[in-house]
């Protein structure tokens, strides 16, 4: 069979990051091509590409034969491309019809929309592909599945013929995932190439023909889904990274500080985003949440932080269960440092000086009373924090947006970690921050661990999660699916976990 | 419609340049009145600090501001919009001036002090529905804060007709009688008009100041105003929060109306605010919603006021000049990429990297790595 | 008696059922424009002045448009070009042209408060004869101006848009997810200038109508809040051009029974607070009542 899509040497550099090194690609014609690997391989990067919403710093893109440019994502329509984004293009207070024909509408005089000639036209590919939709309903009523459909309709409505759908299961209930991939295999029958970004194993070895495998933005394979096994395709995505040797050593693990129990969380639309959620966190042990982003951690941490109260289930820190009406006062009062996911909104004030920041921290704090605050013993408190922390900045009256990332970050991790804590949730606390930097943050987790914190650690790497933590639990779907430790299990092992993949794990006996 | 309000530090340059432009405009309007503009804002700046009378009356039309302007930046700095000072302050001069007149019988410095009170509480109590809205209800503040403010105008004016019209009104001005002689507030320098009320508000604005840097209550606020969900992640309560700013800023509302009364006035009259509540919010917009910024951009616009009366009189350009060449200001100011269009960025970077030279030659403290 | 009633509601909404569907449009466009009170101020002043110059009330309302329509591009400039915040500039445009009109009224009129005169040529209403002594729907087609019906006209023209043409799609699009009418080819920029302008033409005609309409004056101040109850309006419509209509003709509603108690005994000022308070009274059940929704979801 014929390629459609023939991407050589495609290689796309942001700032000092390489996202795509000399990555090639081809899609055959009628063919479900699978694009899979962790978070940051690169995927969606190529794909971008590929619809024109990046150019390629080096490399050629041919479609049917011919080399083409494409400068942008008209360019690319125009050359039949169509793309299902991760986060929805849709219009809410409009129907399906009205999406659909966004782009492009049929018209009469005078620029209004011929609406009749539009529902039947949508009538007729809803038919075709067996895309069941209602035109006449509106966006923001309608489940995830249904706009999902919508998507790829506005898609095919607009000449698609070589579709991209990034991570579209990401969302959806297993029923939906079901009839999806009925609609997928349709459309391939129908003589549509369906490039399928995923990073989900058991989804992908269902439903392609073909499938690329990259990691760090290089291709580690290509490979045909009835040729392969699981195990070999997740060998080929969860790689070693430089080698980050932290010098873990064994640590008595005391009482439990926190503990978690039957967790659940519906979201507006009923879909469970916690299911039963239950574990424990003893004093001076690391727990780790391995899995992919998207799949619970962030409804978690909120839940377990105080932020949200909308929650089943009981989270007791110390000996006190706490009520989900006792927000995040009450819990950072009782020693619950938390470094956050997102740095930028929830973690820091980018406006407010970096002393500001940092004071921050010790506000709840009950050995610091009064109405005043002093701010000369605030500013050494933070100049030597950073001392310490190693913080690159020029004054501490500085903005905090001055900062760049990684620096904001240790700022951040400083700030957490100086004021003792009981318990610390840490989330994702060496994202976008260097090599050097991560070790040593990593080594500050470790004495944290070894003063005697409970420390939970939810990294979407899963390098960082197995060389820091004592016992590993895996996130899928909401669900805690397995436990391990570093000891029973491999990278590969807990990647099928990461991937859905359930297995009969035989305990070693000790 | 959106209605979030994220607080951008201004820029010097930005400022020289909206003053020098919207400068600029107004000599264009002059212009068309057929005066020539440098003899006009000669005029103007003789009327605001040419002589002691100017710069009495300077100091006359800031004070007004002051306390109006502060009101906008607590509330601000909280993060919240209060429109309704000007309610806030009607109701607050009118509770002031029925203190006033009647509890004759009380010592001068209690019964100053009570109309203080009576005016603040009821600012504070014209807060209270725009702020429910926003922290109970999740809607917009802005808005109902706004329809409060004429209907404290209609109800001032209605009770004062039915309820506090002296007996020898002749329908000319709705007012009530003069209050108590020992509750004026006496004069600076006599027989100018500049009350203790200024010295009052100045001392106001250093205190707020210093809650606003040094007391953790202030810290709340101004963190809360930055980034709400920083703020709840370090332990604050956020919507207890805004409402205490609001009602604060409520507060300095009704006094603002009090100092009007009490030192200006003398009694409750209809009316009797040109716009001082829009005009606080201006101020304090110009000085960045910091209470020393407040201090110069109430000054600013007080001096304008003053210099623009005087202008009147001798240019026959009239008063409302000022208040376009003001607005024209504030936009510029706001139009952040103004000056960056206008290369004035490169400019002051180049000034302060010169200026950053010399203080690190003079010894300044490197830090490693 | 009805039909009087009704002619009066309609008029008194009108300016402001005007300025709401303007600002319906930039909102759904997903632009907040709070300067709708000193652009109605500013038209009805050159509204007034235009009339009074050339003697044709046509000149006026053409001058007050293109007044209105000015002060809409500086605000486009200042905050699309400029990248100024719209709700800062917004608000800081009605003190100007609030006192923009004021400078103008005292520097060439040379009057204050207000400015009466015979050479002020007001827009000519008309009737539907016959009709107009049918009751009720009498009262629809008596003492009209083509104001008046522009503004209900507009109202049908705004759902027209929105329901029926590209247009409005891609307005609708360009204020509810910026990114998605991108990818699909929407300039999100050029639609919301476009808004302002059509604002600005509303609140021009919405000026002309208060001052050229049923009187023929200037008064500083004129627009009392009507700018801002139009924004409410448009806070309670939820995008519907429809309720948008039902709003404001409840405040004019409201306006007029004011405007008629005042007639007997009772205290004016009482009455005045009467369009204020609704606003806030509707504005805390539509809260309430979207809270209770969310709730049960």
């Amino acid at each position: 069979m014929a390629a459609r899509v023939e991407m050589t040497g495609i290689t796309k550099r942001f700032g000092s990051t390489v996202a795509n090194d000399r990555v090639d690609f081809i899609c055959k014609d009628h063919c479900i091509h699978g694009l899979i690997g962790e978070n940051g391989a690169g995927k969606t990067t190529l794909m971008k590409i590929l619809y024109g919403m990046y150019a390629p710093d080096e490399g050629t893109i041919k479609i049917d034969g011919e080399e083409v440019s494409l400068t942008s994502p008209k360019a690319a329509i125009k050359r039949g491309i169509g793309m299902v984004h991760q986060h929805f293009t849709l219009v809410p207070s409009l129907s399906v019809v009205q999406n659909i024909i966004l782009g492009n509408p049929p018209k009469k005089t005078g620029g209004v929309i011929d609406m009749d000639r539009a529902e039947d036209e949508i009538r007729q590919m809803s038919a075709l592909y067996n895309l069941k939709v209602e035109p006449a309903d509106i966006v923001e009523e309608l489940p995830v599945g249904i706009c999902q459909r919508v998507e790829i309709l506005k898609a095919l409505y607009l000449g698609a013929d070589i579709l991209i759908l990034d991570e579209p299961t990401a969302i959806l209930t297993p029923q939906e995932i079901k009839q999806l991939f009925i609609t997928l295999q349709e459309l391939k029958e129908k003589g549509k190439s369906i490039i399928l970004i995923t990073h989900k194993l058991a989804e992908l070895k269902s439903v392609t023909d073909d499938i690329t495998i990259l990691r760090n933005g290089v291709v580690t394979g290509h490979l045909n889904t009835c040729e392969t096994t699981e195990e070999e395709i997740a060998r080929m995505m969860v790689g070693k990274k430089m080698s980050l040797t932290v010098d873990k050593q064994e640590n008595k693990a005391g009482e439990v500080r926190l503990e978690i129990n039957c967790i659940t969380r519906h979201d507006r639309f009923g879909v469970k985003t916690l299911d039963q959620v239950s574990f424990t966190v003893r004093s001076g042990e690391i727990v780790g949440i391995a899995g992919v982003q998207g799949n619970g951690q962030t409804d978690l941490i909120d839940v377990i932080t105080g932020f949200e109260e909308e929650y089943e289930g009981e989270v007791v820190i110390g000996e006190r269960r706490f009520a989900p009406s006792e927000g995040v006062a009450v819990r950072r009062g009782e020693g619950l440092m938390h470094i956050p996911e997102d740095r930028q909104t929830r973690g820091a004030a980018l406006e407010a000086s970096l002393l500001e920041n940092y004071t921050m921290g010790s506000l709840i704090n009950k050995e610091e009373a009064g109405a005043l605050i002093n701010w000369r013993k605030q500013k050494k408190k933070t100049e030597e924090a950073y001392k310490v922390y190693g913080v690159k900045y020029g004054k501490v009256e500085d903005p905090a947006f001055s900062l760049s990332g990684g620096n904001l970050q240790k700022t951040i991790v400083a700030r957490e970690m100086l004021s003792d804590p009981k318990i610390l949730i840490a989330a994702q606390p060496s994202r976008g921050v260097d090599i050097g930097a991560t070790v040593f943050i990593h080594e500050k987790l470790l004495e944290q661990r070894k003063k005697g914190a409970a420390i939970l650690l939810i990294s979407y790497e899963l390098s960082e999660i197995m060389s820091l933590s004592d016992r590993i639990l895996v996130m899928y779907n909401g669900k805690i699916i397995g436990e391990t430790t570093t000891k029973e299990s491999t990278e590969e092992d807990i990647g099928l976990l990461m991937a859905g993949v359930q297995k009969e794990v035989t305990h070693s006996e000790f | 419609m959106n209605f979030d309000f994220r607080q951008q530090p201004i820029k010097i340059s930005s400022a020289v340049l909206a003053v020098f432009l919207g400068l600029l405009i107004g000599a264009g309007f002059i212009l068309c009145t057929g005066n020539n503009p440098i003899t006009v804002y000669g005029f103007m700046f003789e009327g605001a600090f040419g002589s002691t009378a100017s710069v009495a009356s300077t100091l006359r039309w800031t004070t007004p501001l002051l306390y109006a302007g502060l009101a906008a930046a607590i509330a601000f700095r909280g993060g919240m919009f209060n429109f309704g000072i000007e309610g806030q302050l009607y109701v607050g001069a009118f509770s002031a001036a029925i203190a006033g007149v009647y509890f004759k019988g009380m010592p001068g410095v209690i019964h100053i002090l009570l109309c203080f009170a009576a005016a603040m509480a009821a600012g504070c109590l014209w807060g209270v529905v725009p702020a429910l809205i926003r922290v109970k209800l999740g809607g917009n503040e802005a808005i109902p804060a706004m329809m409060m403010n004429y209907v404290a105008m209609y109800l001032c004016d209605y009770l004062t007709q039915t309820f506090f019209l002296p007996e020898d009104t002749f329908g000319q001005t709705m007012a009530t009688e003069l209050i108590a002689d020992h509750t004026k507030l006496p004069k600076i320098i006599p027989p100018y008009t500049v009350t203790y009320g200024f010295v009052i508000a100045v001392i106001l604005v250093i205190l707020a100041h210093f809650g606003l840097k040094y007391t953790k209550a202030g810290f709340q606020i101004s963190m809360t105003g930055m980034n709400s969900e920083f703020s709840r992640y370090g332990g604050i309560d956020v919507n207890k929060i805004r409402f205490r700013a609001m009602l604060l800023s409520g507060m300095t509302a009704g006094l603002c109306g009090a100092v009007e009364v009490m030192g200006i006035t003398w009694r409750y009259e209809s009316g009797f605010s040109p716009d001082f509540g829009i005009e606080g919010i201006l101020s304090s917009l110009l000085g960045g919603n910091e209470p020393f910024g407040l201090l110069l951009g109430a000054l600013f616009m007080g001096a304008m006021k003053a210099g623009s009366l005087v202008v009147e009189r001798s240019a026959e350009v009239p008063r409302a000049l000022a208040e376009v060449i003001k607005a024209f200001i504030i936009c510029f100011v706001s139009a952040r990429y103004l000056s960056a269009c206008m290369g004035l960025d490169r400019i002051a970077d180049k000034v302060r990297s010169v200026i950053c030279r010399q203080t690190k030659e003079g010894g300044g403290r490197a830090h490693d790595q | 008696m009805i039909n009087s009633f009704i002619i009066t509601v309609l008029r008194l909404s009108a300016p402001i059922l005007l300025c709401a569907i303007g600002s319906l449009f930039c909102d759904r466009a997903g632009v907040t424009n709070i300067s709708l009170e000193g652009m109605m101020l500013i038209s009805s002043f050159t509204a007034v002045l235009g009339s009074f110059i050339t003697g044709s009330w046509l000149a006026g309302l053409l001058a007050a448009i293109c007044a209105s329509v000015l002060a809409s591009l500086f605000f486009a400039l200042i905050t699309i070009r400029f990248g100024g915040a719209e709700l800062v500039v917004g608000f800081t445009m009605n003190v100007l042209l609030d006192g923009l009109s004021v400078f103008l009224l005292r520097s060439i009129f040379k009057v204050s408060g207000s400015f009466v005169s015979e050479k002020i040529v007001k827009i000519p209403s008309f009737s539907v004869p016959l009709i107009k002594n049918i009751p009720v729907l009498g009262g629809l087609v008596t003492e009209l101006n083509i104001l008046v019906c522009a503004a209900y006209g507009s109202v049908f023209l705004a759902y027209f848009i929105f329901r029926k043409t590209h247009l409005g799609l891609q307005i609708i699009a360009s204020g509810e997810n910026p990114q998605a009418a991108a990818t699909v080819g929407i300039n999100v920029y050029k639609i919301r200038l476009l808004m302002l302008v059509i604002t600005g033409g509303l609140c021009g005609m919405a000026g002309a109508q208060l001052s050229l309409g049923y009187l023929s004056m200037f008064t500083e101040g004129m627009t009392a809040g009507r700018g801002f109850i139009a924004l409410v309006a448009v806070m309670f419509a939820r995008g519907s051009a429809f309720r948008v209509l039902l709003v404001t003709m409840l405040f004019g509603a409201a306006e007029m029974l004011s405007n008629y108690l005042q007639l007997y005994q009772f205290s004016s000022y009482l009455i005045l607070m009467i369009p204020y308070i609704c606003v806030i009274a509707l504005t805390i059940i539509q809260l309430i009542f979207e809270r209770k929704k969310k709730i049960i979801k």
